[in-house]
């Protein structure tokens, strides 16, 4: 229902009443951009809608206005389609909310005395930017395209890495009153049709005029929109969309999206970068263990440095005591509210430094480096370690790949500082128990997010560590049940030693 | 050519997702009962395995056999189209109250912990009061969380445990292990009979899950391994560590819990060990907790019950402290196993008593 005022009209009631709705609906001539040409077909009058700037104007006059105006004979539809229009994608209809909605997304519409309803032409010629190399998911090995805001062309880059039918793009739509184009990746036979069926049942259920963004979508379709963790994995990158397919993932794409989201997904998933399958097994497994010991440190190390201080001095070494008890008898501000208040900095740091213009980058880093790290320290607002430990907890946070679990740990970083502030060990343990509660009970499209592990459930091996390609003969554990082996027999099938 | 998956159809993923639930309920009340046993070792174990000998748990193993016997008689002789009657909805309104129980010697050991240890000066009620709002108001609804969140810290807990003792021990005092056996058979039936107090649980999910049928042996076996392992390792690392000397009851709580755990001088063991004891609680407390919500449902045939009254209903016992505390606990805890029991039972009384109707039809 794009168009409440459009709605169950049809183009039933001759040229005249067909164009008077045409044009009420395109504010004609209110709306400049709308374009009626009225030309003569065959002996009859006819126009053709359009938008300026979102068809091709040499589409529309070489594979349309030209052939129409140097067309003889009877008019009918048949004919048409047959001998006179050389476009590829044509198709007819009745229904004017279907014509609106095609013109409005770039296609041309004709209309004619002695025509049933209307022919839309697919002469879509607006601008778009092209394929680039990804900006938040860049990789040392491996592919280097990114998807784009045309979901046509990212469909187009998904097939071109898998050559098969068995890849099926399923177009929908959201948005009540402004529908944006929405489309379902599958492979099928590996996806499972309930999570299929329920994912179009949500899809459905969106009732919302515009949506406008990827992530406003999410919102409307994840399992639980108050959770601090994602559900829902988005990429950028072609090559990671198609191991998603691969290990039975389903993928939505958008008009106007430059990512795909992935559901369901699995928590460990948020730790896998795009390269770790292009690197060797123990590389990859080498840089999972980093990026797992990264949040380690970026969740933890600051709300533990505020609770030895703060309560259980005694639960540090003497030299280290000594040390900071003598750099924090020199500074001011407490070390919770040091603590707390440097976290912030560098967040806004991180922040500014996501929006500030490129050319303006350089006095970022000298603000940040100089004023916010040397100068502080130097005016003994803050003792030199709480910065080293401030700076390693947010390095931390910067080596997980996804951007929306890094926003999720900081958040939770902050919960645990203010936590490790009011009651020491106790609020640590209280705040973790409590988020790994959370995390525990949460779902992705009905899915545990926390499996395989939490419930166990049979799997890839290809979670916290990343075992030889060879070894992962199982999709991911969401994936339909009768192709869940990716390979029957050997992978190194030329190899005599026992796999 | 060989294809090697344990998954490779709707039927078999189905059967073995049914495993992987019953594990994990199994590996639930593990953990529950991981944590009962310590906070029962620091209330009477300790000072009766101190005195008696650390292989008298090995008489653990009778009730623990009977409990799982009455477990799997009750799956066994189930009617299969009446799993909810009234004998497991009586057995689970029984069950709710021990694991009640449970929950609050969970927290109180938790508070008694924290107050020792951390906040000398905080007091015990708010204390108390935090853990059993943040249980309550955090609890999710959904039947997996505490499951999922056992599991997620079975194994950290257990390498948490595991570096504390092996980084303690080898600088730790070496006690008298047999001489102590020489205080005779009383002390060690004793030891026995209190340290069956928590091994009910062993049986408790037969109650609580009456239609499924019986686990694989090793599996099925895993509460009652823990059941009796756990003491027996706990007894056996008192006996290591500590002098052969009688242990009071004056040597408090939170002490005794500590050398149960086998105290290290070592800054970063005692952090970590601290923690995963306060860890090891709060999640003793909360998977009890689940199991009490899920006793409760089943008695009562409702689809939800709130947590948040039962958690702060604990909050007394905890505020209390365990000078006052004490003694009662004592009296009263090793009862729970001829409670539970009866209620296991008249479970199968039950049981035997709609299928002989059914015949007679």
């Amino acid at each position: 229902m794009p168009f409440p005022t459009l709605e169950n009209k049809a183009l039933t009631g001759g040229y005249e009443e067909s164009r008077r709705l045409i044009r009420a609906a395109m504010r004609i001539p209110i709306s400049e951009d709308a374009v009626e040409r009225q030309f003569t077909l065959m002996g009859y009058p006819a126009a053709l809608y359009y938008v300026d700037g979102l068809s091709s104007d040499d589409k529309i006059q070489e594979y349309i206005l030209r052939p129409c105006m140097r067309a003889e004979g009877a008019l009918s539809q048949e004919r048409l389609l047959r001998q006179v229009l050389p476009v590829g994608s044509v198709s007819p209809t009745l229904h004017l909310e279907t014509v609106i909605s095609r013109i409005y997304g770039g296609d041309a519409a004709l209309i004619a005395e002695g025509l049933e309803g209307a022919l839309v032409f697919d002469v879509k010629g607006f601008v778009k930017r092209g394929v680039q190399t990804p900006s938040t998911e860049t990789v040392v090995m491996g592919p280097q395209e990114a998807f784009t805001e045309s979901l046509r062309d990212n469909i187009v880059l998904l097939r071109r890495i898998m050559h098969t039918p068995s890849l099926v793009s399923e177009e929908s739509s959201v948005g009540t009153r402004i529908p944006s184009r929405v489309c379902l990746l599958y492979l099928d036979g590996v996806a499972r049709q309930e999570d299929l069926a329920e994912l179009r049942r949500r899809l459905d259920g969106c009732n919302v005029d515009y949506v406008s963004s990827m992530g406003m979508l999410e919102q409307l379709l994840e399992d639980n929109p108050y959770s601090l963790i994602p559900q829902m994995i988005t990429t950028e990158r072609p090559d990671r969309a198609a191991s998603f397919l691969l290990s039975g993932q389903i993928l939505i794409g958008m008009e106007n999206a430059p990512q795909l989201m992935a559901v369901p997904m699995s928590l460990t998933q948020l730790f896998h970068a795009p390269d770790d399958s292009a690197l060797r097994f123990q590389y990859g497994s080498f840089l999972r263990l980093l990026r797992l010991v990264g949040v380690i440190i970026s969740l933890l190390v600051p709300a533990l440095f505020v609770a030895l201080t703060s309560y259980h001095m005694a639960g540090m070494p003497l030299t280290l005591l000594t040390s900071v008890q003598e750099a924090q008898s020199q500074v001011p501000i407490a070390v919770f509210p040091a603590t707390l208040s440097m976290l912030v900095v560098f967040s806004l740091i991180n922040e500014a430094s996501s929006r500030i213009p490129s050319v303006m980058g350089g006095s970022l880093g000298v603000v940040s480096a100089l004023i916010l790290g040397q100068a502080v320290a130097e005016a003994d607002l803050v003792s030199p370690l709480l910065i080293v430990l401030v700076a390693l907890s947010g390095l931390g946070s910067f080596v997980m790949p996804d951007y929306a679990m890094s926003m999720a740990m900081r958040i939770a970083q902050l919960l645990l500082v203010v936590a490790a502030g009011v009651a020491g060990y106790f609020g640590i343990i209280l705040c973790l128990f409590i988020l790994i509660l959370r995390l525990s009970s949460e779902t992705s499209l009905r899915w545990p997010l926390s499996a395989p592990f939490a419930p166990r459930r049979p799997r890839n091996p290809d979670q916290l560590l990343r075992f030889p390609v060879w070894r992962q003969r199982l999709r991911g554990y969401t994936a339909n049940p009768a192709s869940m082996l990716r390979a029957r027999g050997r992978m190194r099938a030329w190899d005599q030693r026992k796999e | 050519m060989r294809t090697t998956t344990a998954v490779h159809d709707e039927a078999s993923a189905a059967a073995q997702r049914q495993r992987e639930l019953r594990h994990e309920s199994e590996l639930t009340v593990s953990m529950a009962l991981g944590a009962q046993v310590l906070a029962y070792g620091a209330l009477y174990i300790l000072p009766a395995a101190s005195t008696a000998a650390w292989w008298a748990v090995l008489l653990l193993l009778l009730p623990t056999a009977l409990m799982r016997l009455l477990a799997w008689l009750i799956r066994r002789t189930a009617p299969a189209d009446a799993p909810r009657g009234w004998p497991y909805r009586a057995a689970a309104l029984g069950m709710a109250v021990l694991f009640l129980s449970n929950m609050a010697v969970c927290l109180l050991t938790l508070t008694e912990l924290t107050h020792v240890f951390f906040f000398p000066d905080a007091s015990r009620f708010w204390l108390s009061l935090s853990a059993a709002l943040a249980l309550g108001l955090g609890m999710p609804k959904s039947p997996t969380a505490a499951p999922n969140t056992a599991r997620f810290l079975y194994w950290f807990l257990l390498a948490a445990f595991a570096f504390c003792i092996f980084t303690v021990v080898p600088s730790a005092e070496t006690g008298y292990l047999f001489p102590l056996a020489g205080y005779g058979i009383a002390p060690t039936l004793r030891c026995a009979l209190m340290g069956s107090g928590s091994v009910w649980m062993a049986g408790a999910m037969a109650v609580l899950s009456p239609g499924q049928k019986p686990a694989s042996p090793l599996r099925a076996a895993l509460p009652g391994m823990a059941a009796v392992s756990l003491p027996a390792m706990l007894f056996f690392g008192c006996a290591w560590v500590l002098p052969g000397t009688k242990l009071t009851f004056e040597q408090g709580y939170a002490l005794r819990l500590q050398l149960l755990m086998e105290m290290s001088p070592n800054v970063l063991s005692w952090s970590l060990m601290l923690m995963a004891e306060m860890l090891l609680f709060l999640a003793g407390f909360t998977v009890c907790a689940d199991l009490m919500r899920k006793s409760l449902q089943a008695a009562l045939a409702r689809p939800h019950v709130p947590l948040l009254p039962f958690a702060l209903a604990c909050v007394p016992l905890a505020v209390m402290g365990m000078g006052r505390a004490e003694k009662p606990l004592t009296a009263l805890l090793p009862w729970r196993y001829p409670a539970a029991l009866a209620l296991m039972l008249t479970c199968l009384a039950g049981n035997l008593i709609i299928r002989k109707k059914g015949k007679g039809k």
